[in-house]
């Protein structure tokens, strides 16, 4: 079903019973924020600053804590999680990173219940992309500006109206359960979406080709490319932590004085010299080299191996605020030359 | 003779006298508003090397570790940055061929309009309005510590503009509103070290974050931490750091770290009469004891 809708009025009826979360910011920095109403949320933005993965995976979570102060020693889970939510206004790239980020966290035999409960208890009403950066690729990733999959329901913005479409059965809830904001949509604005739909296709980036990218990529071990771009790269965290598929993370015991120990998981970044670094000093990943050619692998060959597909959904963050311009697109396009 | 030219001319030069056996500068990057780092190590190669307004990298971190002879295009930030490594002992002058180049300012590709940019950008394309902040209230008065300088000299068409300027705002806030402030730009923190990695100054073979074992600072991003990263970073490159901006420039996450910079920079100009960068025979007042040191703020 599609309808137009008073984005406004809904937003007003949705956090009477969701957290609902939505593109918060400028073009300087934004992220997904929590709101009470359409005022605060960004929807122009082409994309937020943060990925969406932070509400999925945030990078600093606690575990469980242990009391040792009590008489007895209590061992305390995290519950509770998160309330039933809402993110609204998600591109169909970021959509595409939470796609195949639940993929890694619950796909194998032991699920990872944070994230698991977090996904469960998640509506997403996408947005549809109308403006692609110079620096988005997602068409090579299978993604379009108007892909609608992972999403429940998903918004078009057409001369300043939203049109809603839902995409499963939890989604057509919502006509049902708000049926007041919204109104029937007339031919004309189909006409219009529909145009816009062809308009933004075409500005899509569709220079790579992806495909036979992981047998080539697995016979460009010892390729002198990436000794060039590791000479440049200054192994920040940046790529990694703003990439809405990154997903690696570390454990820490913490305690602060008189407080009950906690145990946390914190993201951790393959660029750095210490993710590798062995308890006996051994680190197979010394090299900057060995760290550059990681990230590549990892997205474009093992992540095939594991689970069919490239981990990477063209969002091309890691191309914007790249502070040397190591560039995924270009590095791939040599590597498929 | 246009830039470039004169750029490749004297490079080949070099390699082929033999006085450098590397040279780095920069490169045509992948978008036409992109520039990169680029270190050369062949006469061949030099035909890669570019000077234009987008070369805003410092290029003096490519500096650190045991050094062949290298030689360096060095810009206004650049050569600042140099001085602060020779005042350090972080680099071996008789290493270093620095190849100075008249700095007209760069430009920050957020406030040019990017659709309009040429291909095939030419130095001073740009208006005064699209430079960055820093290059703005630069005084374009290069440390003579280069050994030869291209480049036309630069004319500027605006006087600098009061570079202390921007921090005014924030001295008028009470202390609690300065904080709130502060607070907020670090909760935005992500902590991918990129401001630390990207800084000539941070040099230190192992980063207090980096310390694992004991632990000392903890890895959580939480507010405490990334305030006390943050700061402790600032302030352990106070009097040494020669605003090139890179910081500011490369956080994702747009933390303003020159109103920080500015004002520590401020304070050392205020108490010593010591602006860094200039001299490599100097040393930093911070690194220094002299009697007659004034003991403002020490209780």
């Amino acid at each position: 079903m599609e309808k137009i809708v008073n984005l406004s009025r809904l937003i007003e009826e949705l956090v009477k019973e969701y957290d609902v979360f939505a593109p918060v910011g400028d073009d300087n920095f934004s992220q997904f924020s929590p709101i009470k109403n359409l005022g605060e949320a960004n929807l122009d933005l082409i994309n937020t600053t943060k990925p969406l993965k932070n509400l999925f995976l945030p990078q600093s979570e606690k575990l469980f804590s242990v009391d040792g102060a009590k008489e007895n020693i209590t061992l305390e889970p995290k519950k509770n999680i998160n309330n039933k939510r809402i993110i609204l206004g998600a591109k169909a790239c970021e959509v595409k990173g939470i796609e195949l980020l639940t993929k890694v966290y619950t796909g194998g035999t032991l699920p990872d219940e944070l994230f698991e409960e977090r996904r469960k208890n998640t509506i997403i009403i996408g947005l549809s992309c109308l403006e692609p950066r110079d620096t988005c690729f997602c068409a090579a990733l299978g993604v379009n500006p108007f892909e609608e999959k992972g999403m429940d329901l998903v918004l078009t913005k057409i001369n300043g109206k939203f049109v809603m479409k839902s995409l499963n059965q939890k989604g057509e809830e919502f006509f049902k359960k708000y049926p007041d904001v919204f109104s029937e949509i007339n031919k004309e604005d189909l006409e219009k979406r529909d145009k816009l739909k062809e308009s933004v296709l075409k500005k899509q980036n569709l220079s790579l080709d992806l495909k036979e990218i992981k047998e080539k990529l697995d016979k460009e071990v010892d390729n002198p490319l990436w000794e060039e771009i590791s000479q440049r790269c200054i192994n920040c965290g940046i790529c990694t932590y703003l990439c809405p598929t990154c997903q690696c993370f570390d454990i820490h015991d913490e305690a602060g004085k008189g407080q009950a120990l906690c145990r946390f998981r914190t993201w951790d970044s393959c660029m750095f010299p210490d993710f590798t670094l062995m308890a006996g000093g051994h680190n197979p990943r010394g090299k900057k080299k060995a760290r550059i050619r990681q990230r590549f692998m990892h997205k474009f060959s093992y992540f095939i191996d594991n689970f069919y597909e490239p981990g990477c959904t063209g969002c091309g963050r890691c191309i914007k605020f790249c502070p040397v311009n190591v560039d995924i697109l270009e590095i791939l396009k040599k590597v498929k030359d | 003779m246009d830039i470039n030219s004169e750029l490749q001319k004297k490079v080949y030069k070099l390699f082929e006298e033999g006085t450098i056996k590397r040279f780095i500068g920069y490169e045509k990057g992948s978008l036409p508003y992109k520039t990169r780092p680029c270190i050369i190590t062949k006469k061949e190669d030099v035909n890669r090397l570019i000077f234009d307004q987008f070369c805003v990298n410092n290029l003096s971190i490519y500096l650190r570790g045991d050094l062949e002879k290298t030689g360096i295009l060095a810009n206004m930030c650049t050569l600042k940055s140099i001085v602060a490594l020779l005042q350090g002992n972080q680099v071996k002058p008789e290493n270093l061929y620095i190849l100075a180049v008249n700095c007209p300012g760069m430009v920050d590709p957020d406030k040019a309009e990017l659709s309009s940019l040429p291909a095939q950008t030419k130095l001073m394309p740009f208006g005064y309005k699209n430079l960055y902040d820093k290059c703005k209230a630069c005084h374009h008065e290069l440390p003579k510590i280069y050994q030869d300088l291209i480049g036309e000299e630069i004319s500027v068409a605006c006087e600098p503009v009061d570079e202390y300027a921007f921090i005014k705002d924030m001295e008028k806030l009470t202390q609690d509103e300065r904080w709130k402030f502060w607070e907020k730009q670090f909760s935005k923190c992500i902590r991918c070290y990129a401001c630390r990695n990207v800084c000539p100054i941070c040099y230190c073979k192992e980063c207090m974050v980096d310390k694992a074992n004991p632990q000392w600072v903890s890895k959580l991003n939480q507010s405490s931490t990334n305030e006390y990263y943050n700061l402790m970073r600032v302030i352990h490159v106070m009097g040494r750091c020669t605003d090139c901006g890179e910081c500011e420039r490369v956080c994702p996450v747009k933390i303003p770290y020159r109103k920080l910079i500015k004002k520590m920079e401020k304070e050392i100009k205020e108490l010593y009469g010591y602006v860094p960068g200039k001299d490599p025979k100097e040393l930093p007042p911070l690194s220094t004891f002299k009697e007659e040191d004034p003991e403002k703020g020490i209780k």
